[in-house]
C-alpha cells in the first residue's frame, strides 16, 4: 500500500466551472484522417462479418432451431434432459405435417402414442410435442406457436391438444411466471421476433464449432455424442422421430421405491416416513404447495383474472388464429391421489393438496367462456400400479391411456366419432446400427472412411441401445462384428435389462456373435430391452456407467449392425425380424 | 439489467445514448440519465431504489450542511453522522443475515431457538455507499464543493455504467464531468468505446463465464458429506480457474463500463492494470480493483497513519487496512481471512522483498520468477475468497496430493521400464557381427527397436496417467483454452503499460478489424449462454 497521491484530478466547484466557461460545450478538433480511420475499422469489420454470414447462409444453410441460443453447450457439461428433449423435438418434428398437435408436460410425452391414436382418429396425423413440466405453460404455448407457424400449409393443423397432469400441472404462477422455467428460453429463442433478429446464419455452426474447439476435434468427446448424459435421454433419442414424439416412460419398475405411495401419504398427512431424515421431511413439508385456482390482477383487463383463464385464453386465441380447435385434456391420476385430494383434517376442514372442485368449476367456466373449445371437466383415476411415478403412466399402459384419450377426442370431435378399432402393435424396427451409440469422454482411435466403424476405448467402451419386442418368448441376439479385432470380440459382453447374458457363441467364421436372451429377461420390462454392450474385461452389474476403466491397447470393437430376432425365426432364417 | 444481454445492448443502450444526445443541451439531460439509470438498476427489483435513494439523499444533504457551516465541530459532527449512517446502513444489508445466523447457531447450543433474519442484499450497495461517502469526506476536507443540483448529484451516484460494480468513482472525478454539458464524442472516442464494450463482452462471456463453469463443475467433485476426497490435482485446476474467473469477470465489467461511459462522453477510471503480472503485494494492489484500493488508501490507510511512524505501526496499518478491505467484500470468516492474508503478504514483502531478491539474483529470469511466485500467492488467497470453510481441506488436500499421484504413478509403471532392453543389449548383439558394416547395421536396427520400446512404454505411462486423472486433464484443458486469451491480451497490454482495450487504435487497421471479427465470432461460438451474473454484483 503506497500513501503517495497520484496526480489528482482537478478540484472544481460549479461556480468555478461557470467562471471558467467550462459548463459550456467544448468542441474538440478532430483530425479528419483519424476520424476516417476510426470509422473504417468498424465499417470493414461489419462488412466482412456480413460477407461471412451471407456465405454461410448460401452455402451452409441450417435448421432454424440450430440458429438459436437455446442449447447451453457448456464446456464438459451436458444439457439437462428436458432442454435436450425440447430442442430435439423443436428441431426435428415441428415441420412434420400433422392434423393434431399435442403439447404439454411429460405425462403426455409418455402417455400418448401417436401411432396408436392415429388409427383411432380416422388415420389423422398426430404429433406429440409434450416434453416436461419444467417448461411451464409458457413453454408449451411457445412450442405450439412455433409448430403452428412452421407448418408448410397454413391452417393444416386442425386440433391443438393441451395435455397435462392436472395434479401439479394446474395453470398457476409457478408454471407461467417462474423465471427458472425452460419455457422462457423457448419463448425468447423460438417465439420472439426481437431475438430472431440475432439468430445469424453462423449460429447454425455453433454446435459443431464449439465442440470441435472445446473437445479438440472429438479427441475428448465425440462430436456427435448425445446432448445429455442420461439413460432416459438415450432412449428418447432412439425413438422420438419414428414415434412422432412419444417416448417410453424412463422410470422403469424397480427405479421407483416400492413404498412411494405410502411415503407420499405419510408425508402429506404430516408424518415423517421411516426412511426420511428429519431435515428432508421439514424441507418437503414446508414446500408442498396447495394446488388451487390462482389469480392475479390483469392491468390490461383491469380486473382479477385466474391463471387458468389467462393461459387457456392464450391457447384458445392461438388455436383460433391458426384455424384450429383447442382441446384441453388431462392425464389419468393414480387412485392414491384421491386420498390427497379429498382429505379432511381433524377439525373437519378440507386441507387436500388439490382443490378439485374449485378447479373443475373453473374448467366448466372455461367451457362456457370458450364454447367452441373442449375442456375436460372430470378426472380419471387409475389403479396405482399403472403408474411408475405420480404423473407417469407405466409403459405397458401407455396404449391404454392413449385409447382413453382417443375416446375423449372422438367424443369431442363429432366428425371423428366413427374411427376404426385400435391395433397398437409394437414398433417394428428391431435391426439397429450402433453408429449412434452413446459414449462419454474418451478418445477416438481410428475411424474408417465409410464411417461405419465405431471404435470404443477406455471409458468409451460401453454402448447402449433400446429395442421394443413382443414380451413373450426368448430371443436370439446377433451382432455383426466383422470389423472387430479378435481379442475385442472375446471381451465383448452384453447386458440386457441389467442382467448379464451368458452363453456367447461365435458364428460365420467369427463375423457374428450370438446370445440367447432368456424369456424372463425379455418379460422384465414388458418387452422393452435395454441392451448394453461392453468390452470391459470385468462387467460390474449394475454399475455399468462407472467410467473408471483403465486404458489398455486393443480394446476397440466395431459393431456395424445388430439383429434381434425370436429364437424360432432365427432358426428358420425366415427373414422376419419379429414374431 | 445486465450488460451482456441483447435487450441491454440493442434496446436500452441505444435508447439511453440517443435520448441523452437529444436532451443534452437542455436541463433535462441529467434527469434523463437519472431515470434510465434507475430503470437499469431496478429492472429486477423495484425496491433496490430505496436504499440507493436514502444513501444518496442523506449524503447530498449532509454535504450541503458541512459546506455551509464555518464551525469545525459542526462540520465534524455532520461528517460523523454521514459515516456512521452509511456504514450502519451498509452493515444492516451485508452482515445481518450472517450475524443472526451465527447467533442462532450459538443460541441453539444453549437450547434457545432463534429465527435467523434474512436480509436481501441490493446489488452494488458497497460501491455506491463508498462513492457517496467519499463525497461528504471530500467536502469536509475542503477538497470538493457540494453541488446544489440534486439531480446532478443523484445522476452521479446512479450513473448506470458503473453503478453496480464500479469503477468506484469519487464525486470529484465524475460529478464535474456529468454536471457540465458535454460535446458529442468524436469518432475515435465512440469507436474506442465500442471496442471496449466488445472486448469486455468477450472477456465476460467467453473467458470468465466458461472458467466459471469449470469452477462450478469441479466444486461438484467435493464430497457433499464427510469422507472421500477431491481427486488429486483437481483442486489446483479449480483454484486457477477461479483466479481467472474473478479477474476476468470483474475487469470485463469495468471495461464495458468504461466503453459505455465513453459513448456518453464520460471518462471512467481504469480499474485494473494487468494485476497478475504484479511482482509483489504492493504492486498488485496498485493494479487490482484500483478504484477500491485507492479509496481505501486515501480514506483509511493514510488517516490511520499510512507509512508514517514506526515499522510496527506501518505494519499494523497495513494489516488493519487489508482486514477491513476483506470485510468490505462481505460477511464470512474467509473474506476476513483473505483480507488478513493479503495484509500479512504486504508485511512479509516489506520485511523480505522477495521480488527484489529474485531480480538481483537472477536478473530477467528472476523478474519472471517473482511474477510467477506472487501469482501463486494470489491464487492461494483466492481459495479463501471463494471456498466454503468446510471445503478447504478437500481443496488443499487435492492440491497436495498431486505430487504423490505423479510419483505413485511413475512408481507403478517402473517395473515395465525395468524389463526394457538397454543400450548394452544392442551393443552386445552387434558384437557378434563379422565386420564393421554389419556391426553398424545390427546396432542401428537394435537401437531403433530399443528406442521404440522405450517410447511406447513412455507413451503408455503418460496415457495411463491421463486416464487415471481424467478430470484434471479435461478441465485443465478447458482452463487453458478459455484463460489463454486473457493471458495473451494482458501480456500485450503489459508490454505497453496499458490495458489491452486501450491498445485499440495503436494496432494497424487490419489488426483492429481482425480483432473485432475474432471477438465477435468467439462470442457467437464460445460465449456461455447460461445467464451468469457478474460476480461483484454480490458485493
Amino acid at each position: 500500500m503506497h500513501d503517495h497521491h497520484e496526480a489528482g484530478p482537478t478540484i472544481l466547484d460549479p461556480g468555478q466551472l461557470k467562471a471558467e466557461g467550462l459548463d459550456a460545450e467544448v468542441s474538440l478538433p478532430v483530425c479528419p484522417r483519424r476520424r476516417l480511420r476510426a470509422i473504417s475499422i468498424w465499417v470493414a469489420a461489419v462488412a466482412i462479418i456480413g460477407l461471412i454470414e451471407a456465405g454461410i447462409w448460401v452455402f451452409s444453410p441450417s435448421n432454424r432451431a440450430d440458429r438459436t441460443n437455446f442449447l447451453r453447450l457448456d464446456f464438459a457439461n451436458g444439457e439437462t434432459v428436458q432442454r435436450a428433449e425440447a430442442f430435439k423435438k423443436l428441431h426435428d418434428l415441428t415441420d412434420l405435417p400433422t392434423d393434431f398437435l399435442q403439447v404439454g408436460d411429460s405425462s403426455g410425452m409418455h402417455g400418448v402414442v401417436p401411432s396408436v391414436i392415429q388409427e383411432q382418429l380416422n388415420n389423422s396425423r398426430y404429433l406429440n410435442m409434450n416434453v416436461a413440466t419444467t417448461l411451464g405453460y409458457i413453454g408449451y404455448y411457445n412450442i405450439a406457436k412455433y409448430t403452428l407457424e412452421r407448418q408448410k400449409t397454413p391452417g393444416s393443423i386442425k386440433y391443438l391438444v393441451l395435455y397435462t397432469n392436472l395434479f401439479g400441472g394446474t395453470p398457476r404462477s409457478l408454471l407461467w411466471d417462474d423465471k427458472t422455467l425452460i419455457g422462457h428460453d423457448i419463448k425468447k429463442e423460438f417465439g420472439s421476433p426481437f431475438y430472431s433478429l440475432f439468430q445469424i446464419p453462423s449460429l447454425g455452426l455453433r454446435q459443431s464449432a464449439s465442440r470441435n474447439i472445446m473437445y479438440l476435434g472429438g479427441l475428448l468427446k465425440r462430436n456427435d455424442s448425445p446432448l445429455a448424459d442420461n439413460e432416459g435421454y438415450f432412449a428418447f433419442e432412439q425413438i422420438y422421430r419414428d414415434s412422432r414424439g412419444w417416448v417410453r416412460e424412463h422410470d422403469v419398475p424397480g427405479d421407483v421405491p416400492a413404498d412411494i405411495w405410502r411415503n407420499l401419504r405419510a408425508l402429506t398427512s404430516g408424518q415423517r416416513p421411516d426412511n426420511m431424515t428429519p431435515e428432508m421431511f421439514r424441507a418437503l413439508t414446508k414446500s408442498v404447495p396447495r394446488i388451487q385456482v390462482e389469480s392475479f390482477f390483469d392491468w390490461s383487463r383491469m380486473r382479477q383474472v385466474t391463471y387458468m383463464e389467462h393461459i387457456y385464453g392464450l391457447f384458445y386465441d392461438l388455436a383460433k388464429a391458426h384455424g384450429a380447435k383447442l382441446l384441453v385434456v388431462f392425464n389419468p391420476l393414480p387412485q392414491s391421489a384421491k386420498d390427497l385430494i379429498h382429505r379432511v383434517n381433524a377439525n373437519g376442514v378440507d386441507d387436500g393438496l388439490l382443490y378439485e372442485q374449485e378447479i373443475l368449476e373453473e374448467l366448466k367456466r372455461m367451457q362456457g367462456l370458450y364454447p367452441d373449445a373442449y375442456f375436460q371437466t372430470d378426472l380419471d383415476f387409475w389403479p396405482d400400479n399403472r403408474f411408475s411415478v405420480f404423473s407417469h403412466i407405466e409403459t405397458p399402459y401407455a396404449v391404454r391411456s392413449t385409447e382413453t384419450l382417443a375416446r375423449r377426442l372422438r367424443a369431442a370431435i363429432p366428425e371423428l366419432a366413427a374411427a376404426p378399432a385400435p391395433n397398437p402393435g409394437f414398433p417394428r424396427r428391431v435391426s439397429m446400427d450402433l453408429g449412434t451409440v452413446y459414449s462419454g469422454y474418451g478418445w477416438i482411435r481410428d475411424k474408417q472412411a465409410d464411417g461405419s466403424v465405431l471404435p470404443f476405448i477406455g471409458p468409451r467402451d460401453l454402448g447402449a441401445i433400446w429395442a421394443a419386442v413382443d414380451p413373450t418368448g426368448d430371443y436370439r441376439l446377433r451382432v455383426n462384428v466383422s470389423h472387430a479385432k479378435d481379442h475385442a470380440i472375446e471381451q465383448l459382453s452384453v447386458v440386457v435389462n441389467e442382467e448379464l447374458v451368458i452363453g456367447k457363441r461365435l458364428l460365420d467364421n467369427g463375423t457374428q456373435v450370438e446370445w440367447i436372451i432368456p424369456a424372463k429377461v425379455v418379460r422384465k420390462w414388458n418387452g422393452w430391452l435395454m441392451l448394453t454392450f461392453t468390452t470391459r474385461a470385468k462387467v460390474d452389474v449394475p454399475n455399468l456407467w462407472d467410467a473408471s476403466v483403465p486404458l489398455s491397447e486393443g480394446r476397440s470393437i466395431a459393431i456395424t449392425a445388430l439383429d434381434l430376432r425370436t429364437s424360432d425365426s432365427m432358426a428358420e432364417s425366415s427373414g422376419q425380424p419379429r414374431r | 439489467m445486465e450488460f451482456q444481454t441483447l435487450s441491454f445492448l440493442f434496446i436500452f443502450l441505444p435508447f439511453s445514448v440517443c435520448g441523452y444526445y437529444v436532451l443534452r443541451k437542455t436541463r433535462y439531460a441529467n434527469l434523463f440519465m437519472l431515470v434510465v439509470s434507475l430503470y437499469f438498476y431496478a429492472a429486477a427489483e423495484i425496491w433496490y431504489i430505496a436504499p440507493l435513494a436514502i444513501t444518496a439523499l442523506l449524503d447530498f444533504y449532509i454535504g450541503q450542511r458541512i459546506a455551509a457551516s464555518g464551525n469545525h465541530a459542526v462540520r465534524r459532527n455532520f461528517l460523523v453522522i454521514s459515516i456512521v449512517a452509511n456504514l450502519a446502513f451498509l452493515s444492516v444489508f451485508k452482515y445481518t443475515t450472517w450475524l443472526s445466523g451465527h447467533a442462532a447457531a450459538l443460541a441453539a447450543m444453549y437450547g434457545v431457538a432463534l429465527v435467523p433474519l434474512v436480509v436481501l442484499l441490493p446489488p452494488g450497495i458497497s460501491f455506491y455507499t463508498f462513492q457517496s461517502m467519499s463525497y461528504t469526506v471530500d467536502i469536509y476536507r475542503k477538497e470538493f464543493y457540494p453541488y446544489k443540483n440534486v439531480v446532478d448529484y443523484l445522476s452521479f451516484v446512479a450513473f448506470f455504467p458503473h453503478l453496480v460494480a464500479g469503477p468506484m468513482m469519487r464525486a470529484r472525478d465524475l460529478l464535474p464531468q456529468l454536471a457540465r454539458r458535454r460535446p458529442v464524442p468524436d469518432a475515435d472516442t465512440i469507436t474506442h468505446g465500442l471496442f471496449l464494450i466488445l472486448f469486455g463482452l468477450f472477456v465476460k462471456t467467453v473467458v470468465a463465464d466458461n472458467v466459471g463453469g469449470i469452477v462450478e463443475n469441479l466444486e461438484r467433485t467435493i464430497p457433499a458429506t464427510g469422507g472421500g476426497s477431491m481427486p488429486p490435482g483437481v483442486g489446483l485446476v479449480w483454484a486457477y480457474a477461479f483466479t481467472f474467473q474473478i479477474y476476468c469477470d470483474f475487469s470485463a465489467y469495468s471495461t464495458i463500463a468504461r466503453g459505455i461511459a465513453k459513448l456518453f462522453g464520460v471518462e471512467l477510471m481504469r480499474n485494473f492494470h494487468t494485476p497478475y503480472f504484479a511482482t509483489n503485494p504492493s504492486d498488485f494492489w496498485q493494479r487490482w480493483h484500483i478504484s477500491l484500493s485507492t479509496w481505501i488508501r486515501d480514506y483509511l490507510y493514510i488517516p490511520l497513519g499510512g507509512n508514517r511512524g514506526t515499522a510496527a505501526k506501518v505494519m499494523r496499518n497495513l494489516v488493519l487496512t487489508m482486514f477491513l478491505g476483506g470485510l468490505w467484500h462481505g460477511a464470512g470468516v474467509l473474506f476476513i481471512v483473505w483480507g488478513l492474508y493479503h495484509g500479512i503478504l504486504l508485511v512479509i514483502y516489506r520485511l523480505f522483498p522477495i521480488d527484489d531478491f529474485l531480480r538481483r539474483r537472477f536478473g530477467r529470469a528472476g523478474h519472471v520468477l517473482s511474477i510467477v511466485t506472487f501469482f501463486h500467492l494470489v491464487v492461494i488467497g483466492w481459495i479463501f475468497f471463494r471456498a466454503q470453510p468446510q471445503h478447504l481441506s478437500y481443496i488443499f488436500g487435492s492440491i497436495l496430493a498431486l505430487p504423490g499421484a505423479v510419483v505413485g504413478h511413475i512408481h507403478s509403471y517402473l517395473p515395465y521400464f525395468h524389463q526394457l532392453p538397454g543400450l548394452n543389449s544392442a551393443i552386445n548383439h552387434a558384437a557378434t557381427a563379422a565386420n564393421m558394416s554389419s556391426w553398424m547395421s545390427i546396432f542401428i536396427t537394435d537401437l531403433r527397436g530399443v528406442l521404440s520400446l522405450w517410447l511406447a512404454t513412455l507413451r503408455g505411462t503418460v496415457t495411463g496417467f491421463v486416464v487415471a486423472n481424467w478430470y484434471m486433464f479435461v478441465f485443465g484443458w478447458g482452463l487453458f483454452l478459455f484463460s489463454a486469451p486473457a493471458i495473451v491480451t494482458d501480456y500485450l497490454g503489459r508490454r505497453k503499460n496499458v490495458e489491452f482495450g486501450d491498445l485499440y487504435g495503436h494496432f494497424p487497421l487490419v489488426v483492429n478489424v481482425a480483432l473485432i471479427i475474432v471477438f465477435f465470432y468467439s462470442i457467437v461460438f464460445l460465449g456461455r449462454r447460461q445467464a451468469v451474473e457478474f460476480l461483484y454484483f454480490a458485493f
